[in-house]
């Protein structure tokens, strides 16, 4: 056991227990030696030292726990400062009235022990006391004058033996108990007793042989060995013949049993009333050091008793702060130890109950969390796998939760976007500005369930997001979940395509052969019989029908051209030669428009098909060529680098000064069969625009404000090409214009 | 007010249990002499003392309490260079009263002993100041030839007086009449 335990158990509660008992127990022994002495009178002092002992240690142990009651209240523990409250209290209550009894029992003991004296019977003892000491010395007086006659006979003795002899007689005559010869300087003559073991008589003492010495008679009565009165009379015996020495006779003679018996009570009640008389003062300081002894025992024993019960009393108080702190904290396995069975105990009983229930909720809550854990958990791996981007938003349109199909799809990392508004967003990343209005629109619509297509033209290139939205029940929110199906698109586009070139082949292109064919046949067969006026009929007639023939061929032929799907077989292409290659093949120095070249001398080589680019050159110059007619005019190709939303691109236009896009087909410019030539067949820029969606590219037209026509395609740099690009900004927005 | 004039005194000695007594304390007792022997197997011991009572045991004596007077005697065994061996302790009591009707001051030396009276109580302690003669057995296993001391105190026995008193005297100067310890070496052969 370690000291501050020792400590701890020396000042608490058995050790306080035991020494009150033990002081209860020296307090009752010491009132018991106080009124029968012979019991506990040979301890009384050995027990009032223990009770003084007692009482201080009792000081020291409820000392020391006032400190710590004290000190407690200034740390603040809790219980500590009503506990306090609660032992001043009770020593209140118990030291006022302690303390009123103390000073009424100290005010009546002195009262009484006073009552006990009383002026005349003192006055009446000492009277008795003097009556007695007169009628003593009457008997004594009258006993010396007998005992000088009697030693009369004596004067004439000289010899040791007759005195024996005269002693034995005058002793036997007066009554004596002993009579006794001596010299006058005490030595012994001779001596006759009346009980013979008493061999050795008693000797006077010297100031009584001084006195007789001197001639003078020594009487007195004297107390005895056992407890009576004998007188000692010694009177000189003078001798006849003057030369011989004084010699002394003593007698003793014991008081008659009457006057001895009287003598003797006088002289017990006077010393009993005397030693009251002055054992006043020490009774009176006696008995209040008693009541002391028991008024700070009780006091002290009644102090500890309060901090022990005022600790008992708070300890539940104590535990239930304690216990609501710990609960606060979130500690909900705090049980209170049991406070018995009264309303503190039931408080505690239901502080228990309740952060068991509160634990058990507790868990319930943990178990729940830990499934929707698991749950999210599921959910975002699956949300992870998905090749679909899903992005989820709150109610107020903030980006809560997007997986990892949405920087596959669209190739931007929005997790720093998460938190905020769809508005910002837009702001943010400009390439998704589709998409994101899009999401705006069906989100303030409140649809519950919408779907939407959306072009995107980024990084990637275009793209075609499928998205498709959900209002979340409850809580509010959407839940929007898109796909890239440009491929999707692409290919059913070309499957269609690829269809309507079959069909169109198997309708139309197998009938004109056997029609050129018949056509020829009755031309051969007919135009030598014919008459001569008609024979130019039936000649423009089959020429037409086998140049119409040829041209519906022609027209089928292009057509599967545009419809075939070729795989795209891209290198590395310096775009600004191809260009220049291309464009050598329509400068003619002599006639026709004047052909311009505006090539950035930095454009990187671009990934490309160089044999599909080149048509899509072909079929832009011709354009041009055509829109300018004969009158001249100049064509503008150029080529230069762009950079737009993080990406580098080649960007290649073909503008004209002629007529420009008449604005009733400015919207179905791409399509085919869409043509303002008499002679087209609508598939020229509806051709470059597939060439140039099968590598990945943008292309618009417009209308320069200048006058004439310009057809811009943006072609997606190599990766490695891209992080070279130049700084943003270089590029030129077109404005108002088709885009495909 | 009475339970104050009664607290007081408690108070007054309880502040004086811890003081010093007087340095001119005029009263007490004082062994002046002793002088042992051995004889026959036996300690003589020839002692004389200054025994004065002080006023509050005067009064106290002629009030009628009797006065315990201890006379306490150690016999030791000198040993060089260790400490003194005890053979054997002694006490004679000594009881001094005061005989109110015949007003004499009664001495009884030991228990049953004869009663002496006296005149006077400085007659009466004079007497009982000189110890004549008094022996005690020499305990068997004392060694012969070695060298003895003898010890002697004399004291008033406090616990001989009423309860009441004994607080007081204990705690009061004028109770305080003891006489230290007078120690006087002997050698029995040369003594006796």
């Amino acid at each position: 056991m370690d000291l501050r335990a020792l400590l701890r158990r020396l000042t608490g509660p058995t050790a306080a227990a035991v020494l009150s008992a033990a002081l209860l127990a020296a307090l009752f022994m010491l009132s018991a030696a106080a009124q029968h002495s012979a019991l506990f009178g040979h301890w009384y002092s050995a027990l009032l030292a223990v009770s003084v002992a007692g009482l201080a240690a009792l000081s020291v142990l409820i000392a020391v726990n006032v400190y710590r009651m004290l000190r407690q209240a200034r740390e603040r523990v809790l219980g500590s400062r009503l506990t306090l409250r609660l032992v001043l209290l009770f020593v209140l209550l118990t030291v006022l009235p302690l303390g009123l009894v103390y000073f009424i029992s100290v005010q009546f003991l002195h009262r009484g022990i006073d009552s006990w004296f009383d002026v005349r019977i003192e006055q009446a003892l000492d009277d008795a006391l003097l009556l007695g000491r007169a009628s003593l010395e009457a008997i004594k007086e009258e006993r010396v004058r007998r005992l000088q006659e009697m030693s009369a006979g004596l004067e004439l003795v000289s010899s040791a033996e007759a005195a024996a002899a005269a002693l034995d007689d005058l002793r036997e005559q007066g009554g004596f108990t002993e009579a006794t010869l001596l010299t006058a300087d005490g030595r012994f003559i001779a001596s006759s007793n009346l009980y013979e073991e008493s061999l050795i008589p008693a000797r006077p003492t010297e100031a009584v042989l001084s006195r007789l010495r001197q001639g003078q008679v020594y009487a007195n009565l004297e107390p005895t060995t056992d407890g009576g009165l004998e007188l000692r009379i010694v009177v000189p015996v003078y001798s006849l013949d003057m030369k011989r020495p004084l010699r002394l006779l003593q007698v003793l003679e014991p008081l008659p049993l009457r006057y001895s018996k009287l003598g003797e009570s006088v002289q017990s009640a006077f010393k009993e009333y005397e030693k009251l008389v002055y054992l006043r003062g020490p009774l009176k300081l006696s008995f209040v050091l008693t009541l002391t002894l028991v008024t700070l025992i009780a006091g002290l024993i009644a102090a500890w008793a309060a901090i022990f019960s005022a600790r008992r009393l708070t300890a539940p108080l104590r535990d239930l702060a304690e216990g609501t702190r710990a609960v606060a904290a979130g500690d909900y396995d705090k049980q209170l130890p049991a406070a018995g069975g009264d309303e503190l105990g039931i408080l505690v009983q239901s502080f228990n109950e309740m952060t068991r229930r509160i634990r058990e909720a507790q868990q319930a809550a943990r178990r729940s969390q830990r499934e929707a854990e698991a749950q999210r958990a599921y959910l975002e791996t699956v949300l992870a796998h998905l090749s679909s981007g899903v992005l989820s938003f709150s109610a107020q349109g903030v980006l809560r939760t997007l997986n990892a199909g949405v920087q596959q799809i669209l190739g931007v990392d929005l997790a720093p976007a998460v938190g905020r508004r769809l508005e910002a967003l837009a702001g943010d990343h400009p390439q998704l500005e589709p998409l994101w209005r899009t999401i705006e629109a069906a989100v303030a619509a409140g649809r519950r369930e919408w779907q939407a297509e959306v072009g995107l033209f980024g990084s990637r290139g275009r793209q075609i997001i499928m998205c498709r939205g959900t209002r979340i029940a409850g809580r509010g929110g959407h839940v929007v979940v898109f796909d890239d199906v440009t491929a999707l698109i692409q290919a059913q586009r070309d499957a269609a395509w690829r269809e309507v070139a079959r069909r169109l082949a198997h309708e139309i292109k197998n009938p004109l052969t056997p029609i050129q064919l018949s056509a020829e046949r009755i031309r051969h067969k007919y135009l030598q019989k014919l008459p001569e006026e008609d024979r130019p009929a039936l000649d423009r007639a089959t020429r037409t029908i086998a140049e119409q023939v040829e041209a519906m061929k022609s027209m089928v032929n292009a057509f599967s051209n545009y419809a075939q799907l070729k795989h795209l077989q891209p290198e590395p292409t310096d775009l600004n030669r191809l260009v220049q290659d291309v464009v050598e093949l329509y400068r003619d120095p002599r006639r026709g428009p004047r052909l311009e070249l505006a090539l950035d001398a930095d454009l990187p080589e671009v990934p490309v098909d160089r044999g599909r680019l080149r048509q899509v050159l072909h079929n832009l110059l011709i354009n041009a060529r055509d829109a300018l007619g004969d009158g001249g005019g100049a064509i503008e190709v150029g080529t230069r680098r762009v950079e737009e939303n993080g990406r580098g691109y080649a960007e290649l236009w073909v503008a004209d000064d002629g007529p420009g896009f008449p604005a009733e087909v400015m919207d179905r410019l791409f399509e085919p069969y869409v043509t303002t030539k008499a002679k087209g067949n609508g598939l020229g820029l509806a051709i470059v625009k597939k060439i140039t969606e099968e590598h990945g590219g943008l292309l618009w037209a417009r209308n320069r404000e200048a006058g004439g026509a310009c057809v811009s395609l943006r072609l997606p740099l190599a990766p490695r090409d891209a992080d070279n690009t130049r700084q943003p900004g270089a590029a030129e927005a077109p404005r108002e214009e088709k885009r495909a | 007010m009475p339970a104050w004039k009664s607290v007081k005194p408690l108070l007054l000695a309880v502040l004086l249990a811890g003081a010093p007594a007087p340095a001119a304390r005029a009263a007490g007792f004082e062994v002046l002499a002793v002088q042992p022997r051995v004889h026959a197997g036996r300690v003589v011991v020839h002692a004389a003392m200054d025994l004065d009572l002080s006023e509050a045991a005067e009064r106290a004596l002629v009030s009628g309490i009797p006065l315990d007077i201890l006379l306490e005697f150690r016999l030791c065994r000198r040993r060089p260079l260790w400490w003194d061996q005890t053979l054997g302790r002694w006490t004679l009591r000594a009881r001094l009263s005061y005989h109110a009707l015949s007003g004499l001051y009664l001495v009884r030396l030991g228990e049953g002993a004869r009663l002496h009276s006296f005149a006077t109580q400085r007659a009466a302690l004079k007497y009982l100041g000189t110890v004549d003669r008094i022996s005690f057995p020499l305990p068997a296993d004392a060694p012969a030839g070695s060298a003895y001391r003898l010890d002697l105190r004399v004291r008033l026995d406090r616990e001989a007086l009423p309860l009441p008193l004994r607080p007081i005297a204990y705690t009061a100067a004028a109770w305080r009449l003891d006489s230290h310890w007078t120690e006087w070496t002997f050698a029995p052969s040369s003594a006796g």
